[in-house]
């Protein structure tokens, strides 16, 4: 059992009150490993409340710079970091938000070929990514070594989210493979309110956090969908589908696999 | 007959193949959703198929790709 110091008790006393969390589940926390693959819309404010929340270990993936049209909605870099990486700018926010974090960086894509020895150390995987081949891959390999994720996508007003652990159903229960190329518009191309990605992202940060503490009844077997336009959440079932290609009875993914990132993404994420 | 569409309601007044409702939606490019009836994805080469029943509850799910 951890040793809170009176600093920590100070500092986590909000979580201490809740009869779910308590001295076991910030022990819990602080144990805990998390890693968010994307510090932009999505990962920006869950890596901040995870941070906040004494997530002990929290990995964050990104390959980009920051520019100037993500400050509408990626609260996590400032002004004076433009041309900074993503990953040095928020390094330097979560580790001035809580020195009990430690946050490990890796500045680079995820690919079939680093991805698992990436994801190998943590507990939970936060999907902030902007592009399918990512979302895919990261089920994927999520699936084939029964760690915990939580799916996220946005667009425009709406967000959707899912979470999976090893036996609920998976991101290709639903979404059996990328749609065609540039059929679905990108937040680069069509827009996205700042807030809703906020709204998404502390939402994937709460199921992290959930999991962590093991309370509750986490977002699995179910799709949350909202559009803040008219402010209307439903969550739809998802069934743990037999004829998934990853997780069904006959699995024809047995090995990770590089969807093609649209050309038009690389550049304006 | 009653269905319920994205949990709505609807009318829906003869019987029609999930792609007529599609086309119907003026959802023109299937293939950037995911149907679902009754809690079950169903394969995209059956939507010509498959006809909708009364009281079937039909799910419209879009791929979102962003998070940046």
């Amino acid at each position: 059992m951890i040793e809170f110091t009176e600093e920590q008790i100070e500092r986590y006393s909000r979580n201490l009150l809740l009869a779910d969390v308590g001295i076991e589940g910030q022990a819990r926390l602080l144990n805990g490993k998390a890693l968010i693959v994307g510090v932009g819309g999505l990962g920006a404010p869950a890596a901040y409340y995870l941070t906040a929340a004494g997530v002990g270990t929290i990995g964050i993936v990104d390959s980009d710079e920051v520019d100037r049209s993500n400050l509408q909605r990626q609260i996590i870099h400032f002004t004076s970091d433009i041309g900074r990486l993503k990953v040095s700018s928020a390094e330097e926010k979560l580790k001035s938000l809580n020195p009990d974090v430690k946050v490990i960086p890796y500045q680079t894509r995820l690919t079939s070929e680093n991805i698992m020895e990436i994801i190998a150390d943590y507990d939970f995987i936060i999907d902030g990514t902007d592009n399918f081949p990512a979302k895919f891959l990261i089920n994927d390999a999520c699936v084939l070594t029964g760690k915990a994720f939580s799916h996220g996508g946005i667009l425009r007003f709406s967000g959707q989210t899912m979470t999976h652990v090893p036996g609920s159903s998976c991101y290709r229960c639903i979404f059996e493979a990328p749609p065609p190329q540039n059929a679905i518009p990108t937040c680069s191309q069509a827009g996205i309110l700042g807030g809703v990605a906020g709204m998404l992202g502390t939402i994937q940060a709460t199921e992290c956090l959930k999991y962590l503490i093991g309370k509750g009844d986490l977002l699995t077997n179910r799709l949350l969908q909202f559009n803040a336009l008219t402010m209307e959440f439903r969550t739809v079932r998802i069934k743990k589908n037999k004829q998934c290609i990853i997780c069904g009875e006959s699995p024809t993914i047995t090995e990770l696999q590089d969807y093609e990132p649209p050309i038009c993404d690389l550049k304006h994420n | 007959m009653i269905i319920v569409i994205n949990g709505k309601s609807e009318n829906i007044t003869k019987e029609i193949s999930i792609e007529e409702l599609l086309k119907e939606k003026k959802i023109e490019r299937p293939e950037t959703i995911v149907v679902e009836i009754n809690d079950e994805v169903l394969k995209r080469t059956s939507y010509g198929t498959t006809l909708i029943r009364e009281n079937d509850r039909i799910e419209l799910i879009y791929f979102m790709g962003g998070g940046h």
